[in-house]
């Protein structure tokens, strides 16, 4: 069973914000609008985070992209009621939005904010309704649900799928979610952590890796590159 | 003790007059809460067809005054179990007219309590799931099953006392609408006061007095817990669960005193809500007060001694920041204004708790608020302070709550004695046995 | 799950009705509640998929050009990928390729083309079909022609890609206008004429970054918004990490930009100043000896000091940068400190191969010396010896397509060609190929003649320069208007006719491959069915043509534009074209110094100046213009802009110095329509849907301003609104305004926002718009402006 997981390279990522984009429109992630965007209800699974430290002239900003980090010991799944938030057997934390009561216990108790919430129900312009993933687990969420990065699940069924199709054996580097695909840095790396010739888990065990806020004890899965 | 005597005394007169004749202004008491609440039913309506987001939340403060109403509410709920059962298991005589009030608001604010979480939820219609697919890891499954034994031992401990009442009603008000008097039929159970009845209610009161205690302790620790077993900046502590009890405690019998003194100075009480529980009541209040301070001072100072930079922004926030209002009217509201009022036997009178008390609510609630909301507005990953203004419909929700919690109250004891009869009958009884026991005591020696 | 077929746009009654249906519902009371949450979402039209393909077209968003897989499915484009056959961006894309689709569907679009009935501006349009429309414009283009009028028409465009800029030309042409004007003056001008004057070569520099050991940008943002941003973003990350030595990127720019957060280190320097820098390290690099001595002697002119042929001395760049730029007086000039010059200045010359990036968007801060600041940095290059060395600036190739036809010009044309053009390029301004903002300024002036057509093909000048009011005024003097544009932008919504375009994912079309070095060629195609009833700007030129006749037919002669790309694409093999959607060849030769390739990238455009293979520290081709005693003018060299040391009553009015800087989210052309661009647009400023301001933190305090708080940033002409950053990455007395917003909306995006929404402020506001003496490009700055609480 692989354990999916990812790495990113901030010494490669320029923070061009192409990873939110791709999320946003694999995903179908609703269009917050200004009104919205401005209360802080944008709805952007994998936002770029900038860190300033340092006074004029030396200043050193850190920008770090933020998907889910899918931790083996998550904060979210152990806080919800009703299980709607688990953990799948390949590791990747997902949200059964049948079920989800929209208490948002999960978003408080994650310590990466990744967890986002339908305040209404989501609204596109009719005419670009036209340009959503038309793949079901993306279908767009109701109101009054929680949603975050799904390491682009559907991207894994279809892998699986077209393999088979194929008729050849499903392989790890099959499967490429939305912003691994378009990072123009080449700076994000997905794949098995569980086999120890993948190139993510070569690239965690670097003495550059690190994880955010590791101190939390959640045990992510996405690790970090240092810079330079 | 005898059965129920054939006259009615002056006690019985004065309590079962309001269940017996309304007045106009209780009329317009009721439709003033009624057009509050429904208000308040009219916002939640439309929160409910187009989304949470007709609140001030947003990401990251995602919770805000729906969880400060759940967290003051039960703690409002804590007046009961502390007046009715710890004063009973330690006989203190004193808490007899005022169980029935407290055990009443123990049981009304617990559903409230409960109602804030569901109007909190954003997929209301899914308020069943907990029970059908609980996870027994999550803070908020304790919750709700402490709650839920909470709410039932709570509704029997307001039931079990009243049942003898309950008779004295179904003989005495053979001139009340006949609903009412299949009511007390019903629910009266057949009492007629004999022996084995009696001993019967006494050994089922003393279990539950006895058990409801830990029960009451266990529910506010768990609310606690739901923002301790995170690792928010300031929630992440362990002080929270006591923290939350005492202030429990505290706001509990400040929510008493309001009520009770409405209904004395309303109903004619005086004779039997006097300056014994004024005073007494009233020193709890205060001591509740400093162990209050106490724990705020424990709390406060240890989060702004170390330098863990999430909480110590948070402190910020509250002590400096833009939270820092409501952290001296929450200082003032708690702290100076009872200690100026309380700490003279003079002060501690109906007027005087009566104000202190409505400045503790006050402070306890922005006490739950500064607790919910700050910490959000800073999150460990954050790069702005987050804001949060709660909205209208917030604001109407928590008047309607509040309202609803008042018209329950009221119509309950339209239809209830708000003075356990037999009770304080007995105490007097006590009080007659007393002297003459120590006699007989002495004589012995 | 109930389809719900509203949407947001006609969400405008919505309380309205809840609150009837609120009181059924109290009613109905708690049963309700499921029925209360069945307002479900919308669903995606293409729930049932069906047929789903890949169709390889090439980005049209920037100068880059990136190759694309659009995966349509039941013939809707539900996502966009890069191409990874594509040698350029090798199947990544940046975020304005992944939110393509937003602009494709965009409800704002233009759906047919327009009339203005009223009053330009009033916004009365009536829709007509095209055959009237272009009756209309090509009846106005007869009727100007035959009055030997023709070139009283001119055509203002923005980036033309592919075969586009040569249909453009002959299409003005044959027609008898030499007015076709480009941007060229507001941004990449300077780059471009500073690769001509010293290098003789017409076009734009490329960098080699993938084998460079040094990179420093002085002022360009590199990253986030450069002509080639994709093919840097991956050659600086295989710098760092790809190959075993790991090169280094210095950002110089008064503000910490995401090029300056990401470099490995950031210079702060004073605004407008980057060419005082680049001489200052010139003069250490010759002081010390650091620099290729046998490049520069065997293959540069007028490094010493020299005698021409008539026995005249002239000074040398080696002098006068040792007389006159030393690096106390550089540190005064840039406000960096002597030791860092010096430290850049030996690792540039000692991590070799270095590349000193030339200010390409020199527009916006072009502080009257974009031109010899582009040359003083690019003779950095030559110090080094990078020029088309591995790792150095290298000169882009071009395939060899099939040609054009020949045609001949008739009386009206040949009389069109000899006018003066409008913009006074090649005679006010002689070395100038277009001066965009130079347009207006003429055409109120009345001179050389009025203008009775302008056609804004990509073009939106009132948004570019509004110059206070004054672009408007020149609008108002020419009698007929007619813009493609595909929304209505500000310089359309002034217009008398649109023409809408269709967008680069409804068109044929191509795109040579830039920013490679090697030669190559990126096939467009219609990913979809043209949403809405647009047309291909080349499509309506081909028409026009047809309809005009004479020369215009006979140098256009093809039915459509497909047709065209297929004529000059034929010198490829289709299948294989349309299989991997380009060509190229994939490597790049370097020249070897004197070999006969180098011709090829040393000289080969000069017109007035040897083709010696001889780069020119001293411009051969300017001294040839300019005559004797014109020395300085022919060598890099640094003069202080006016706004800088201006200390006038008036100035000391205005303390700060505006900078504005391209970020990676600003789509030039769409900035307005596109929601996730919006929502991702300001990540350093964390600011959405909205403009910033960045206030360096001595002057914030000095202000009592704080982040969060809304100030007003004034210029004598003309002001902007928006919220304060106080940021730690900014020169002192700079403050930072990104470009890019102030459009528009015409529709709600999201709930309670308005329909009718400016977004943002537009920095260009504030700026005056003058030109450069010789060169025509656009001097706008450093602006000083002043900042008060709004
Ligand atoms: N995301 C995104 N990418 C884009 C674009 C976009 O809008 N968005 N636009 C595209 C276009 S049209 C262009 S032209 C390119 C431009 O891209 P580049 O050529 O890389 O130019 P910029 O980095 O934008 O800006 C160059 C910098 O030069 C500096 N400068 C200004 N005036 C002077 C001067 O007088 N002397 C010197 N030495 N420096 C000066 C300024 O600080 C300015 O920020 O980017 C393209 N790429
Ligand atoms: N402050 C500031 N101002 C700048 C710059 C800067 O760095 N800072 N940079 C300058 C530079 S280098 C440039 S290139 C300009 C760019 O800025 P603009 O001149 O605004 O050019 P665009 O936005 O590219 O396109 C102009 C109009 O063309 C229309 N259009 C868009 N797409 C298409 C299409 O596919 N077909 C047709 N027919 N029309 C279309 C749109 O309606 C758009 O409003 O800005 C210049 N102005
Ligand atoms: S990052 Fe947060 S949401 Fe994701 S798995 Fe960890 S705790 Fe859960
Ligand atoms: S909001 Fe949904 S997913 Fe999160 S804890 Fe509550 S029920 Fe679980
Ligand atoms: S893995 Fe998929 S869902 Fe997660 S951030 Fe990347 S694109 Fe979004
Ligand atoms: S796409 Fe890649 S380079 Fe760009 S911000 Fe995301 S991780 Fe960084
Ligand atoms: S870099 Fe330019 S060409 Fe490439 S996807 Fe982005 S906008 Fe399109
Ligand atoms: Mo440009």
């Amino acid at each position: 069973m692989p354990r999916w997981g990812m790495v990113i390279d901030l010494d490669k990522c320029f923070a061009c914000q192409s990873c939110t984009a791709a999320c946003r429109m694999e995903n179908n992630t609703p269009i917050a609008g200004k009104d919205q965007a401005e209360m802080g209800r944008a709805i952007l699974w994998n936002e770029v985070l900038p860190f300033v430290e340092g006074e004029y002239p030396n200043v050193n900003e850190t920008m770090i992209p933020r998907p889910c980090m899918h931790c083996d010991d998550p904060a979210c799944v152990k806080v919800c009621p009703v299980q709607a938030t688990y953990k799948n057997e390949e590791g990747i934390v997902l949200i059964d939005y049948e079920r989800c009561i929209g208490c948002r216990f999960c978003t408080v108790a994650c310590p990466f904010q990744v967890r986002y919430f339908n305040w209404f129900a989501p609204e596109w312009p009719e005419e670009l309704k036209a340009h959503l993933n038309p793949d079901p687990e993306v279908a767009p969420r109701p109101k009054g649900v929680v949603e975050k990065c799904t390491f682009c699940v559907q991207r894994l069924r279809k892998a699986r799928e077209k393999a088979e199709a194929e008729g050849r054996v499903f392989n790890a580097t099959d499967y490429i979610p939305a912003c691994v695909e378009t990072c123009t840095g080449h700076a994000r790396y997905f794949g098995d952590l569980d086999d120890p010739d993948s190139l993510v888990s070569q690239l965690a065990a670097s003495p550059r890796a690190f994880r955010l806020q590791e101190e939390m004890g959640t045990k992510p899965k996405v690790y970090y590159l240092k810079e330079g | 003790m005898t059965s129920i005597p054939t006259r009615e005394s002056e006690l019985e007169r004065t309590v079962l007059e309001p269940l017996r004749r309304t007045p106009t202004g209780f009329y317009l008491v009721i439709a003033g809460l009624g057009l509050v609440m429904l208000t308040g039913v009219a916002a939640l309506f439309n929160q409910w067809y187009l989304g949470l987001g007709m609140t001030g939340l947003n990401r990251p403060v995602y919770w805000g005054i729906y969880l400060t109403n759940f967290v003051f509410f039960i703690g409002i709920s804590h007046a009961g179990t502390l007046i009715s059962a710890i004063l009973r298991v330690t006989q203190a005589e004193w808490r007899r007219p005022i169980t029935r009030i407290a055990e009443a608001i123990t049981f009304f604010a617990l559903i409230l309590g409960l109602l804030q979480i569901w109007i909190d939820m954003g997929r209301p219609e899914r308020i069943l799931f907990p029970f059908l697919f609980g996870r027994f890891q999550s803070p908020f499954l304790w919750d709700f099953t402490c709650v839920g034994v909470y709410l039932m031992s709570s509704m029997l401990y307001l039931y079990l006392p009243m049942i003898p009442d309950l008779a004295r009603m179904r003989d005495r008000m053979t001139d009340a609408p006949r609903w009412r008097r299949w009511l007390y039929t019903l629910m009266s159970f057949g009492w007629h006061g004999n022996a084995e009845q009696r001993r019967r209610l006494e050994v089922a009161i003393g279990i539950i007095a006895i058990v409801i205690i830990p029960v009451a302790v266990s529910v506010h620790t768990v609310v606690s817990w739901i923002f301790g077993m995170t690792m928010q900046p300031m929630w992440h502590s362990t002080i929270l669960g006591p923290y939350f009890v005492v202030g429990a405690i505290f706001s509990g019998i400040a929510m008493l005193f309001v009520f009770m003194t409405l209904v004395r100075r309303a109903w004619h009480f005086e004779k039997w809500i006097g300056p014994k529980q004024y005073n007494y009541l009233g020193l709890l209040l205060l001591v509740m007060s400093a162990f209050w301070g106490y724990f705020t001072l424990a709390e406060f100072l240890t989060t702004g001694y170390a330098t863990l930079t999430h909480e110590t922004e948070v402190l910020h926030a509250k002590l400096t920041g833009e939270y820092a209002p409501a952290f001296w009217i929450m200082v003032v509201g708690n702290l100076v204004i009872p200690f100026a009022i309380l700490v003279r036997r003079n002060g501690r009178t109906p007027v005087g708790t009566f104000f202190a008390s409505l400045s503790i609510l006050v402070g306890m609630w922005v006490e739950r608020f500064l607790i919910v909301a700050p910490s959000l507005t800073r999150p460990s990953l954050g790069l702005l302070p987050a804001v949060y203004t709660p909205s209208l419909t917030e604001v109407a929700i928590t008047a309607g709550s509040l309202a609803l919690f008042a018209l329950l109250f009221l119509l309950f004891f339209k239809v209830f004695p708000a003075i356990s009869v037999w009770e304080v009958e007995e105490g007097e009884e006590v009080d007659a046995i007393q002297p003459k026991a120590r006699e007989l005591a002495h004589a012995a020696d | 799950m109930a389809t719900n077929p509203k949407s947001s746009t006609n969400n405008t009654g919505i309380s309205r009705r809840d609150f009837l249906k609120l009181g059924a519902v109290t009613v109905a009371a708690g049963a309700g509640l499921t029925a209360l949450n069945s307002v479900e979402m919308p669903q995606s039209p293409q729930a049932a998929a069906a047929e789903e393909r890949i169709v390889k077209t090439t980005c049209a968003l920037c100068p880059s050009g990136c190759g694309l897989d659009v995966r349509v499915v039941n013939g809707k484009a539900v996502k966009v990928e890069g191409n990874p056959l594509h040698p350029l961006n090798q199947g990544v894309c940046c975020l304005k390729g992944q939110t393509a689709l937003e602009m494709l569907y965009s409800p704002e679009r233009i759906e047919h083309p327009r009339l203005q009935m009223g009053e330009r501006g009033s916004g009365d349009w009536k829709e007509i079909p095209w055959d009237e429309a272009l009756g209309l414009l090509s009846d106005k283009l007869n009727e100007l022609r035959k009055a030997g009028k023709a070139h009283t028409m001119a055509l203002l465009h923005g980036e033309l890609r592919g075969q586009m800029r040569q249909t453009v030309q002959r299409f003005m042409r044959a027609y008898g206008s030499p007015n076709m004007i480009s941007r060229d003056s507001l941004g990449e001008g300077a780059a471009r004429m500073a690769m001509f004057l010293s290098q003789g070569i017409n076009g734009m520099p490329v960098y080699d970054i993938n084998n460079a050991n040094y990179v420093m940008t002085f002022g360009g943002n590199l990253l986030e918004a450069s002509r080639n941003v994709i093919g840097y973003l991956g050659a600086t990350a295989f710098m760092r990490r790809g190959r075993p030595q790991r090169g280094k990127l210095v950002a110089v720019h008064p503000r910490l930009s995401a090029t300056g957060a990401k470099a490995d280190e950031w210079i702060p320097i004073r605004p407008g100043t980057y060419g005082a820098l680049a001489l200052g390290m010139a003069n250490v690099i010759i002081n010390s000896g650091l620099y290729d001595a046998d490049f520069v002697r065997d293959f540069t002119f007028g490094f010493y000091d020299f005698e021409d042929a008539d026995g005249n001395k002239h000074q040398g760049f080696k002098s006068l940068v040792l007389e006159s730029y030393t690096l106390e007086r550089v540190s005064n000039i840039t406000g960096i400190a002597t030791e860092v010059i010096a430290r850049l200045a030996g690792e540039f010359a000692t991590n070799r191969p270095a590349i000193a990036v030339l200010p390409t968007e020199a527009g916006e801060l072009s502080s009257g010396n974009a031109l010899y600041t582009a040359l003083a940095v690019h003779a950095l290059n030559a110090l080094v010896g990078s020029i088309d060395a591995k790792g150095g600036v290298i000169v882009q190739r071009f395939p060899d397509l099939k040609d054009w036809p020949t045609y001949s010009l008739d009386s009206a044309a040949r009389a069109g060609e000899s006018k003066e053009r409008i913009d006074g390029a090649g005679t006010q301004f002689p070395l100038a190929l277009s001066v965009y903002q130079n347009v207006l300024e003429r055409i109120l002036a009345g001179k050389p003649y009025p203008l009775e057509v302008l056609l804004l093909l990509n073009a939106n000048p009132l948004y570019d320069m509004p110059n206070d009011g004054r672009t408007l005024e020149a609008l108002a003097k020419v009698p007929f208007i007619v813009s493609f544009a595909s929304t209505l932008d500000e310089s359309a919504a002034h217009a008398d006719l649109i023409l809408p375009a269709s967008t680069f994912l409804e068109i044929w079309g191509d795109d040579y491959l830039e920013g490679t070095g090697y030669a190559g060629i990126s096939l467009r195609r219609p990913v979809v069915e043209p949403v809405h009833d647009t047309r291909n700007p080349g499509d309506v030129l081909l028409d026009l043509a047809h309809r005009i006749g004479g020369p215009l037919a006979k140098a256009l002669p093809w039915k459509d534009y497909q047709e065209l790309i297929n004529h000059r694409l034929s010198a490829f093999d289709w299948e294989k074209l349309e299989a991997n959607g380009n060509w190229s060849e994939m490597i790049y030769f370097n020249a070897t110094p004197g070999s006969r390739a180098w011709q090829d990238v040393l000289g080969r455009d000069r017109l007035n100046a040897p083709q010696d293979g001889r780069f020119d520290f001293f411009s051969r081709e300017l001294f040839a213009l300019l005559g004797s005693d014109s020395d300085l003018a022919c060598l890099p060299h640094f003069d202080i802009p006016a706004t800088l040391t201006d200390s006038t009553a008036e100035s000391l009015d205005y303390p700060f110095l505006l900078v504005t800087q391209p970020i990676i989210t600003q789509s030039a052309q769409w900035q307005g329509i596109i929601p996730t661009l919006q929502e991702c647009y300001g990540l350093q400023g964390y600011v959405k849907w909205d403009s910033w301001v960045e206030v360096g933190q001595k002057a914030a305090n000095a202000l009592g301003l704080q982040t969060g708080d809304r100030v007003r940033v004034e210029a004598p002409g003309g002001y902007a609104e928006a919220v304060v950053r106080v940021r730690a990455g900014l020169w002192p007395n700079a403050v930072f305004l990104p470009p890019g917003q102030g459009h528009h909306t015409f529709v709600r995006w999201g709930r309670n926002s308005d329909e009718n929404l400016v977004v943002g402020a537009n920095p260009n506001e504030l700026v005056e718009f003058t030109s450069e003496p010789l060169s025509g490009l656009a001097v706008c700055g450093p602006t000083r402006v002043r900042i008060s609480r709004a």
